[in-house]
């Protein structure tokens, strides 16, 4: 049975492609069309998009499907929630970034954005791919079905929301230094989407810091224990929370808000990467 | 001034002082830098701080630091960060502002309160008819669901449109919820307690230390995956007494799965082996009966437990699973025997059938067993710090879902020109500065209104 869970790779393989063929889709539907028309032109407000934009959703959409075909697939192999280690939530989260960027394309948002999604989510695709692809059974610490179904799918949306805050964010001050302030519509929209997306990873994250600690007072009797993973979350839940309230204040403040979802963002990384640098309570992540 | 109109101002400034959303962003930076070198420099585990000679080993095997740097880094608590006094500060600080909010922000007066903060912003919609802008204005605050007022005077026309006024309640639950967490987490610090992996070797009694309550361990049962070659489940079946009353009788206690009785929970934290030993002195009195954990490892792969026995330290070491050791055959365990601590009075390799005497003590091994390493634990204010945790999540998930919005257009023709002055309470402008742009409004100024 894990040897055919390993086979999934395969689809993941594939899935991996098609991105990959997405991406260059969106690269060519900017340099093929006018450049600066394609890349600020909000998604749903303008129908009028060529064969490349087209053939990108068609890539994306086809990625997605076999994304969750291996997650349902591998899910029913191992008889658990395919997230208990860090090839897994790299593939997990590689759907997430796709599933967000399919949000956002409905909720109207400029086309490079989607672009810069579908990049990130093919660097996560071709992470997973150097990673240990065969299943494993769950180490006893893992075995609570709905907390770790809970747990992990709030991380997800926290990072996959986060990541867009911050790209948004990023695309924001892109847009400010190409082009001044011709494109304030595009600069207010990237600022209310880096807001709504910022706001769904604080809530999320926090329901992952609160379901962790609850399993955590399951598992171990205590809800905290300072490990470096829930150290660095917390921070991270921090710092969001920090942006939150920038945005309450019209000064300097708002502006100088923007550093925090990018703090957030080196945060979430860390976490993300932290087995590779320190001894935690998470490291059957699969990489120690 | 009078003394007591002083104090009554100094109180306001010192409030608005604790109010102050840069000082809280601070606050909340400083916790973040703080929590980033706890996140990257090795911290000290809980379960070892209490024991100082401990801590300072488990530091000298972590830090590459030379021992001055790491005596005065630990002098500052870099490796402590938790249980730090200036990082307790550091929490309690925000909690104080956000108790300072709670108290002055209390959701009905502010939504009855004339004084309020708002975002100002004037719009310059050109030669359009300031009618024809209300209604673009009306028509997309429709669709947003807002209620709506006109009011038309000689020269201007006024909108005035709320939305979830009322939920400034999920605002302030919301930081509620933090403050309830907050406390009971303290809460839990004060009256709380936890006693970590204590071994439990097989049937034999543990007494759980604050209680009457007592332990023991029937057996245990594995289940090993040969593909990852380590445990896929454990279970121990136990037994908990209260005094000499059975309250639980042979209980399946597995890692998600503990027990909880009368707030107090059990849970299955380790396993291992344990060697069931009988020491007798020189006078044949017996000195210890039971069996030793073998909870550490050697660097030779070697699982070790030690055991005082009245001046003596009986450190029982059996070779690693699996693996043939040239210095103790299978079926034995190596003994060494040490005086106060440090003394190494000898060495003895221990069989089933052949007793041995180091420095006239006679040690017997009576089998190889196993046993449980358990955790204890009582959180009574764990309930405040989930309520607390729900709170929050219930009120910020409420604040973005049912945004709340308060605002007022003021439109007015000054030279053929229409002009929209927007008031809105302090929450971000982002949506409806876009929408009036779109309708062809040119921003011309913005601003903070404390009226």
């Amino acid at each position: 049975m894990y040897w055919l869970g390993q086979q999934l790779m395969y689809v993941v393989y594939a899935a991996t492609i098609l991105n990959l063929f997405a991406v260059f889709a969106a690269i060519s539907d900017m340099l093929l069309t006018n450049y600066r028309y394609s890349t600020l032109s909000i998604s749903y407000v303008d129908r009028r998009h060529s064969i490349s934009y087209k053939l990108f959703s068609l890539f994306t959409l086809s990625s997605i499907l076999l994304l969750a075909l291996s997650f349902a697939l591998r899910s029913l192999i191992t008889g658990k929630p395919a997230f208990t280690n860090q090839y897994e939530f790299s593939i997990s989260l590689a759907f997430c970034l796709l599933l967000a960027n399919v949000f956002l394309y409905l909720k109207g948002y400029p086309k490079l954005l989607n672009a810069s999604l579908s990049l990130l989510s093919l660097i996560v695709l071709v992470y997973s791919s150097f990673l240990n692809s065969l299943p494993t059974p769950a180490p006893p610490a893992l075995q609570n079905n709905t907390m770790l179904l809970l747990h992990v799918t709030s991380a997800l949306v926290a990072y996959s929301t986060l990541l867009c805050s911050a790209l948004s964010t990023l695309l924001k001050y892109l847009c400010k230094f190409l082009w001044r302030d011709q494109y304030s519509l595009l600069i207010d929209r990237t600022e209310s989407i880096s807001y709504n997306t910022a706001g769904i990873a604080f809530l999320a994250l926090g329901a992952t810091l609160l379901f962790g600690s609850m399993w955590a007072s399951i598992a171990w009797g205590y809800y905290w224990n300072w490990d470096p993973k829930e150290t660095s979350t917390l921070a991270t839940w921090l710092s969001i929370g920090a942006y939150l309230h920038t945005r309450r204040d019209q000064g300097k403040l708002k502006s100088r808000g923007d550093l925090f979802i990018l703090v957030s963002l080196l945060l979430a990384g860390l976490t993300f990467t932290g087995n590779y640098f320190f001894e935690s309570l998470h490291s059957y992540g699969g990489l120690q | 001034m009078s003394s007591k109109a002083r104090q009554d101002r100094a109180y306001v400034n010192n409030l608005k002082a604790l109010l102050s959303i840069r000082l809280v962003i601070l606050e909340i930076s400083i916790l973040i830098l703080v929590l980033v070198a706890a996140t990257l420099i090795p911290q000290v585990p809980l379960q070892t701080r209490g024991d100082p000679v401990k801590a300072l080993e488990w530091l000298e095997n972590k830090t590459d630091f030379q021992a001055s740097i790491t005596a005065f880094l630990s002098s500052l608590s870099i490796f402590t960060v938790s249980s730090s006094w200036w990082f307790v500060i550091l929490w309690l600080s925000i909690a104080l502002s956000v108790f300072a909010y709670l108290i002055t922000r209390f959701p009905s007066n502010v939504i009855s309160s004339s004084r309020r903060r708002y975002i100002h912003q004037t719009y310059d919609f050109g030669s359009a008819e300031p009618l024809f802008v209300a209604s673009r204005i009306r028509a997309y605050l429709s669709s947003l669901g807002f209620s709506i007022t006109l009011q038309v005077s000689d020269n201007s026309l006024a909108i005035y449109a709320t939305k979830h006024w009322k939920n400034t309640w999920l605002l302030w639950i919301a930081h509620l919820g933090f403050i309830l967490l907050l406390l009971g987490v303290i809460l839990n610090s004060i009256y709380g307690w936890q006693i970590t992996d204590i071994p439990v070797p097989n049937r034999e009694r543990l007494d759980i230390p604050r209680t009457n309550l007592s332990v023991v361990s029937n057996g245990l049962s594995t289940s090993w995956d040969p593909l990852i070659s380590s445990p896929i489940d454990y279970i121990a079946r136990i037994d908990l007494y209260e005094g000499h009353k059975k309250v639980v009788s042979n209980y399946p206690l597995r890692v998600n799965n503990p027990i909880a009785y009368e707030g107090i929970s059990l849970h299955l934290r380790s396993f291992g082996q344990a060697a069931i030993m009988r020491v007798y002195d020189t006078s044949g009195r017996l000195v210890f009966d039971g069996g030793i954990p073998l909870t550490s490892k050697d660097d030779l792969g070697r699982s070790y437990g030690v055991v005082q026995v009245g001046n003596y330290d009986l450190k029982v070491s059996v070779p690693p699973e699996n693996t043939y050791d040239p210095d103790i055959p299978a079926g034995t365990v190596k003994v060494d025997l040490y005086k106060s601590g440090t003394s190494h009075m000898g060495t003895k390799i221990v069989s089933r059938t052949a007793p041995q005497t180091i420095d006239g003590l006679r040690v017997m091994l009576l089998r190889e067993d196993r046993y449980v390493g358990l955790s204890f634990s009582y959180q009574p204010f764990s309930p405040a710090v989930w309520l607390g945790g729900g709170l929050l999540l219930v009120g910020s998930a409420g604040m973005f879902i049912r945004r709340k919005g308060k605002l007022v257009f003021d439109l007015y023709a000054n030279n053929d020109n229409c002009f929209c002055d927007l008031k809105a309470d302090c929450m971000p402008l982002i949506d409806f500065s876009r929408a009036l742009k779109s309708l062809g409004g040119k921003q011309l100024c913005t601003g903070l209104d404390n009226n």
